[in-house]
């Protein structure tokens, strides 16, 4: 506070008077207009500016704090004053893993799929069961699907299906790098699907080997399945609506 | 301080960190839920096809055919071999055809000798093969060959199609070979001539005498055996 008075007093003092007029009390403003030889050479202004930084990542900080606070408060604190609440929830298992293939004929479950081997052209199917729990006003969660080490040569399509009837998307398939959104009414507090994935390998290489010394080549390594489900900010209340059986 | 400093830090960093407060606290507040499988590994479909003669593994590279050769080796077994009475020496030589199928395939193969040439010892007179199937390799002998059915060519069948899982199967086959050496004879006589005329002699019992004839067995030319194998039709490796 005692710079910003002596900042005010030196302009008062030397509104109408040149620089080089300024005596007296006027000596902020004077040092500014003529340099002197003094190792003091910094004005008194030059301690101001070292506080303001300070200040302003002080008050940035605060400022961050607060929108924080903010933006949970949003979630936190949407209650309608005598409705009852009730906690809406977002969870998912896994379930049993099978696997088959029409072209040989031959099925099984995840710990007989190392002795299974794919040809050039075959379909591995993977039937992959699921239990949710969606449960939420303006709740709008998507599905997807990723394996970790998918090779190039493998490429899949995907639907889910609950109780042998396919539901997402309503007929055909996609890709398994797109996510699906719910349908509303699907919602529920325990649900049962099975998500379905074709993998289809592309020719790739020689699969001719020595005989005398090998029964194998590498595993084809597909990695592990994971089943994600995402809440997405779509439909009522959001800036647009949710694609049901579509992309969010 | 400059302008922009001044605008930097009075206006741009609070602005900056209420965005960064908006979107820490939004992203904050979306569920989700997930699951992860265990390790699918399923196996590449392979296919094998070998021939082995005398330990040595001929591999066919991408389903082509695998071959051996017979030549030096063999040559010098029929050169110190005793001559039969029809003046003829006999080798046999065992080698195993090895397949290996998997993705539900088959596979068959056909087996080819090439023909050696007349000057060779393989080759001589009214030389032979005969190639036909045996047990295992201890029952490749030259008897044997007397009277097993030999190979007519075409199609040998192998592993049958649509069996799961790896599928392997070793064939023991034998080659009989005769050769017939050339027969050098040569009697020999004395003639001289007196003062009434040239008389010969008369050839005694041990002046007539003869001797097989090979080419040099250290020189012989390879001959090749040739395994091609086949893929069923249904088989997409």
């Amino acid at each position: 506070m005692a710079v910003l008075c002596r900042r005010a007093y030196a302009r008062t003092q030397n509104q109408s008077a040149a620089p080089e007029q300024v005596q007296g009390t006027s000596d902020l403003h004077a040092r500014r207009s003529i340099p002197t030889a003094s190792t003091d050479t910094k004005p008194r202004r030059g301690i101001k500016r070292s506080r303001r930084p300070g200040i302003l990542v002080a008050l940035s900080t605060v400022l961050m704090v607060a929108s924080i606070a903010v933006t949970y408060a949003l979630w936190s604190t949407h209650v309608t004053d005598g409705a009852i609440v009730t906690a809406g929830n977002l969870s998912m298992t896994l379930g049993d893993l099978r696997w088959e293939c029409t072209q040989q004929k031959e099925s099984g479950t995840a710990s007989t799929l190392p002795d299974f081997y794919l040809a050039p052209g075959n379909t591995l199917t993977i039937r992959q069961d699921i239990t949710t729990s969606l449960v939420g006003d303006n709740l709008s969660v998507a599905l997807s699907v990723e394996f970790s080490t998918l090779p190039d040569y493998v490429s899949g399509t995907w639907y889910v299906r609950q109780d042998g009837i396919q539901f997402l998307p309503k007929k055909g398939s996609v890709p398994i790098s797109q996510a699906l959104v719910i349908p509303h009414e699907m919602y529920s507090a325990e649900s049962h699907w099975e998500i379905v994935i074709d993998l289809v390998v592309s020719p790739h290489g020689s699969h001719w080997v020595d005989p005398t010394t090998t029964s194998s080549a590498p595993p084809l390594k597909l990695g592990t399945l994971t089943v994600i489900a995402q809440q997405e900010r779509c439909g009522d209340g959001f800036m647009g609506p949710c694609l049901t059986g579509g992309t969010p | 301080m400059s302008r922009v400093r001044y605008f930097v830090f009075s206006l741009g960093l609070p602005i900056i960190a209420v965005i960064l407060g908006l979107t820490s606290g939004s992203s904050y507040a979306l569920w989700s839920a997930q699951g992860t499988s265990e390790d699918l590994r399923p196996q590449h479909g392979v296919l094998g096809f070998a021939v082995t003669k005398d330990s040595v593994v001929h591999v066919s590279s991408s389903g082509g055919a695998a071959a051996f050769t017979i030549g030096a080796a063999e040559a010098t077994v029929l050169f110190n071999s005793a001559v039969d009475s029809a003046g003829k020496v006999w080798t046999a030589v065992p080698f195993d055809v090895t397949m290996l199928t998997s993705s539900q395939c088959g596979m068959n193969y056909s087996l080819s000798v090439a023909k050696p040439s007349p000057a060779s010892v393989l080759g001589s007179g009214s030389a032979s093969q005969i190639l036909f199937p045996v047990q295992d390799p201890s029952s490749c002998t030259v008897a044997a060959g007397a009277n097993a059915p030999a190979y007519p060519g075409g199609t040998v069948t192998g592993i049958a199609p649509g069996v799961a899982g790896v599928q392997t199967q070793v064939d023991h086959w034998c080659l009989v070979v005769s050769s017939q050496p050339y027969r050098y004879e040569n009697t020999a006589s004395a003639s001289g001539t007196s003062a009434s005329g040239s008389v010969w002699s008369t050839p005694g019992p041990n002046s007539a005498w003869w001797t097989f004839v090979f080419p040099d067995p250290g020189l012989e030319p390879d001959v090749t055996i040739t395994a091609t194998p086949s893929k069923d039709s249904g088989c997409k490796l």
